[in-house]
């Protein structure tokens, strides 16, 4: 059974106008998608900003209200319970934030935001909230000594580590990462990254890993979702995608993924021109005229890609 | 744009609508009837006086009486005087235009007093200059306008003489006409406009001097300096003009300031305005007199938040309506 | 300048730069503002204690022959034109001006604060019906609607007054908290608060309220100033404290029966007005130096 069911979930913002304000019309934010997250798993979510990934991160937390669609957690339908604190969903299901510097309560102490989610949902006493806060600070490798000092004292890099202890304190089976290391500078990309794989081993984690470069995501995840314009264009492991790619743009992006080998430099490029062209040439052929995405189509077991 | 202005006009009439009310239901409560500003009580027979009350449905539901009352309202018919036995509108259009004038002599001083005062705090920031303007500036703040006319009414008024003190118009130019009238109407202004403006300027000059101060730490003005743009020319074309621009749109502000200081500064001087009118108004309990003023006003202040909402898009492309 | 010490001291202590140590610290750096406040204190301290040692029979004692009369020994502020002792005036009617300004700031701060984070924490209808509210409210000519509400309630008392003046006067409070709750609750510290299973009056009091604290605090400081020119105004048109409680506005009101005599008889009305000025002048002061307090600390976080 799946942790986590998606099905065909829509998010769409109203827009207001004419002289009364009314709701003229609506942003299809995202617009019909489902998928499934099985537990342990990393699924990978991949778009450019504004295609609508954060906003499927937002609606499976409830941070963003759900136009239609449905989400099962352990085949149960929790729709309705979604952004309410009084469920298992609310426990089980966790965030981690981009924003490292406005994700923190600047005038609360480490302590208190590590131990904020225990004192939700647990009855603890003073002294096993701060054993287990710094449990929760040693897991990402922080010492004792931080639990007193406020967030303004730490590195981009050590506050994200803050915001994944907070985020694993009630032991949740997935956490919806929202490109968490977008924010921070690529010498501390991998170590934060590499806390968020030690953590998944130990407690047994699904991830929804969000971001918008593929390049980050190889190395996290099992099951890719690329996105574009509100849905998916293509969905499959990272076989499928990385090395059979069939939608223009998995391959425009995948194109546009940095090699760290200057020798490549100019194939890289070449590729890049290569493949940019083919994506003005076959524009039409993979969306359709009004620029919608087309319904996802099975190629494998595996494998969906939106051709139509 | 002219959408966004219809929505705002759209959005006031739902507020005026409430404001009515509120304002009919506050007369409601005051005492006295529309008969009180036509008959003498004493000379009437008590039944003659209940039959007129039927007659001008004084018993009728309140909602009855609110749609007569804001018809009456709207066509400019305001009921009569309790005090005067004269209609309303009538006696108050004998005061409008002296609060008008006054108003618009301040609003005038204002911007003359606050734009160089804040161009020159601006300019020289924390240099002796901007010292003695920011100086005035907490002193203008801190200074209630009864305070600081009763400071200058001894002054100005009694020991130099320079201006006279109560009145709008000498009766002498006011035979004479012409440029006469004119000028007294001004002396007679002058004083009362001056505190009125000296209090209110402080704001628009930190405004200013602040913009200012933002302005010139901005990339635009770096770039310009730069590029060997003269001193001169980088304030005068590219920051000053930046920081007058939503300076213009204070001018409704300005005027809705202006007219609720009226009250009060009309009084102190004893200038026969429309604030005075309210104060002596609800002194002699003239209830209608008092009650229409207050939907003047408010009506007034709208307009005048509304002129400036319009004049800052007007002016300022980035603000656009959301 | 300013931030690098700021920042210095705070890896020192371990806190974060809270409100009040920088206000502690621009207070200190203004000379203003610091002398303000000493001033102030002193000014407050003295006019409460000497109030209270006023006999309340002897505030009220009137002395038929010595109506205006002038400044003598034992009554160096001389007496006003009821022949009441002027001293006595002043110091109890400068405890009722800062009392009524400080109770009608408190109430309005308090029920401002707490609409306004309740429009701008949960949006939506809350928001717009609050928002309508507090258009309609600033839309009116609040002091004309006060006068006329006061002079139709037959038998006001200082706390009324204080309520009338705070019913009209809140929306201020309102719109401002509003707007910095509206700012706040967009930071991922209160979505993460959510997801974490913090139910929102605990966000709202807890983390959104400290966080809005310093700008509520500059608020109330300069609502205090601006309040007591209210008062002051009302008195003098004949709106506000009844005549058996002194307050400057009333002194200042009978300045305007002097006409020419105004200068002669100073002491009726100077001394009112210089304690007016002097006490919105450092309040002002003050509040600006908290304003920049204010900014720096949001310019840190």
């Amino acid at each position: 059974m799946p942790l986590l069911e998606v099905k065909d979930l829509k998010v769409y913002f109203p827009i207001k106008g004419g002289i009364l304000a009314r709701t003229v019309d609506h942003v299809k934010a995202v617009d019909g998608v489902s998928f499934i997250i099985e537990p342990g798993q990393t699924v990978g979510l991949i778009g450019e900003s504004g295609s609508g990934k954060s906003t499927i991160g937002k609606s499976v937390v409830g941070l963003a209200k759900l136009y239609g669609g449905s989400i099962l957690y352990n085949g149960e339908d929790i729709t309705k319970y979604i952004g309410k604190n009084r469920s298992s969903y609310r426990r089980g299901v966790q965030m981690i934030f981009q924003d490292v510097y406005s994700s923190l309560d600047p005038k609360r102490r480490v302590l208190d935001l590590v131990a904020e989610p225990l004192r939700n949902f647990e009855k603890l006493t003073r002294a096993e909230e701060r054993k287990k806060v710094d449990e929760l600070l040693a897991i990402v490798g922080l010492g004792p000594e931080n639990a007193m000092k406020y967030p303004h004292e730490f590195s981009g890099g050590q506050r994200q580590r803050i915001g994944i202890a907070r985020a694993v304190a009630l032991r949740p089976k997935l956490i919806i990462a929202d490109e968490p290391v977008s924010a921070l500078d690529l010498s501390v990309q991998a170590q934060v990254l590499n806390y968020l794989k030690i953590i998944q081993q130990e407690f047994r984690l699904a991830y929804l890993f969000i971001s918008h470069d593929l390049g980050v995501v190889r190395f996290m995840c099992d099951h890719l979702l690329i996105m574009h314009r509100g849905r998916f264009v293509e969905t499959g492991n990272r076989q499928d995608v990385y090395e059979d790619a069939r939608h223009i743009y998995t391959r425009q992006l995948i194109a546009a993924i940095p090699d760290p080998d200057p020798d490549m430099k100019d194939e890289k490029r070449t590729l890049r021109d290569r493949v940019g062209k083919e994506y003005d040439d076959l524009k039409d052929k993979h969306y359709s005229e009004d620029g919608r995405v087309f319904d996802l189509k099975k190629l494998s077991d595996t494998h969906c890609v939106a051709l139509p | 744009m002219w959408k966004t202005i219809v929505r705002r006009i759209l959005i006031l009439i739902p507020q005026m609508f409430v404001l009515s009310v509120f304002l009919f239901l506050l007369a409601e409560r005051m005492p006295g009837d529309a008969l009180t500003g036509m008959i003498d009580p004493t000379t009437t027979r008590p039944e003659r006086l209940e039959e007129l009350r039927h007659q001008y449905g004084f018993y009728d539901p309140w909602h009855v009486k609110y749609t007569r009352w804001i018809g009456n309202a709207v066509r400019g018919d305001f009921g009569r005087s309790f005090y005067h036995k004269l209609p309303v509108t009538r006696i108050i259009a004998d005061r409008a235009a002296n609060t008008f004038w006054l108003g618009l002599l301040t609003v005038l001083l204002i911007y003359l007093i606050a734009i160089p005062l804040g161009i020159t705090s601006g300019r020289f920031h924390d240099k002796p200059p901007d010292r003695a303007i920011s100086f005035y500036s907490y002193f203008a703040m801190a200074t209630p306008t009864i305070v600081l006319a009763l400071f200058l009414i001894p002054l100005f008024a009694f020991r130099l003489g320079w201006f006279p003190f109560g009145g709008s118009v000498d009766p002498r130019a006011f035979s004479q006409g012409g440029i006469h009238y004119f000028l007294s109407r001004l002396h007679h202004m002058l004083l009362p406009a001056m505190t009125a403006a000296l209090v209110s300027t402080a704001y628009i000059i930190q405004y200013l001097r602040s913009e200012i101060v933002d302005y010139e730490q901005s990339d635009f003005v770096t770039t310009a300096r730069s590029k060997g743009v003269p001193q001169r020319q980088i304030y005068s074309r590219h920051i000053f003009r930046n920081a007058l621009i939503p300076v213009a749109s204070f001018v409704g502000y300005s005027i809705t300031g202006v007219l609720s200081g009226s009250v009060l500064l009309e009084t102190i001087y004893s200038y026969p305005g429309m604030g005075e009118l309210f104060v002596s108004s609800i002194t002699l309990r003239d209830y209608p007199v008092a009650n229409a003023l207050i939907l003047l006003f408010a009506v007034l202040v709208v307009t005048g938040t509304l002129l400036s909402d319009i004049i800052l898009r007007i002016v300022d492309p980035r603000l656009k309506i959301k | 300048m300013t931030e690098f010490s700021e920042m210095t001291q705070t890896a020192e202590s371990g806190r974060p730069p809270s409100f009040f140590r920088i206000c502690r610290r621009e207070i200190w750096s203004d000379k203003f503002a610091f002398i303000s406040l000493v001033f102030l204190v002193i000014l407050f301290l003295y006019i409460f204690i000497a109030a209270s040692q006023v006999d309340p029979d002897g505030v009220v004692r009137v002395n038929l022959r010595k109506i205006n009369g002038s400044p003598e020994p034992g009554h160096l502020l001389g007496f006003d034109p009821s022949g009441r002792d002027m001293y006595t005036q002043l110091i109890v009617g400068a405890r009722n001006s800062v009392s009524i300004a400080a109770g009608i700031a408190a109430i309005c701060c308090i029920f401002g604060t707490l609409i306004g984070l309740f429009a701008g924490f949960f949006g939506g209808w809350v928001d717009n019906i609050v928002m309508r509210v507090v258009d309609f409210f600033s839309m009116l000519p609040i002091l004309m609607i006060v006068i006329v509400i006061v002079s139709l309630i037959p038998s006001y008392t200082v706390i009324t007054l204080v309520w009338v003046l705070a019913a009209f006067y809140w929306m201020f409070d309102a719109r401002l908290t509003r707007a910095k709750t509206l700012q706040q609750s967009n930071l991922d510290y209160v979505s993460a608060a959510k997801t974490l299973g913090t139910p929102n009056w605990k966000i709202m009091f807890t983390q959104v309220l400290p966080n809005i604290a310093s700008i509520v605090i500059v608020n109330l400081t300069l609502n205090l100033a601006g309040l007591m020119g209210v008062e002051t105004g009302l008195t003098f048109l004949g709106f506000g404290l009844p005549f058996s409680s002194p307050s400057l506005g009333a002194h200042l009101a009978n300045a305007r029966t002097l006409g020419p005599l105004l200068m002669t008889r100073w002491w009726i009305w100077l001394p009112s007005a210089l304690l007016i000025v002097i006490m919105m002048l450092c309040i002002n002061f003050i509040g600006q130096a908290f304003k920049r307090a204010a900014d720096a600390r949001q310019r840190i976080g």
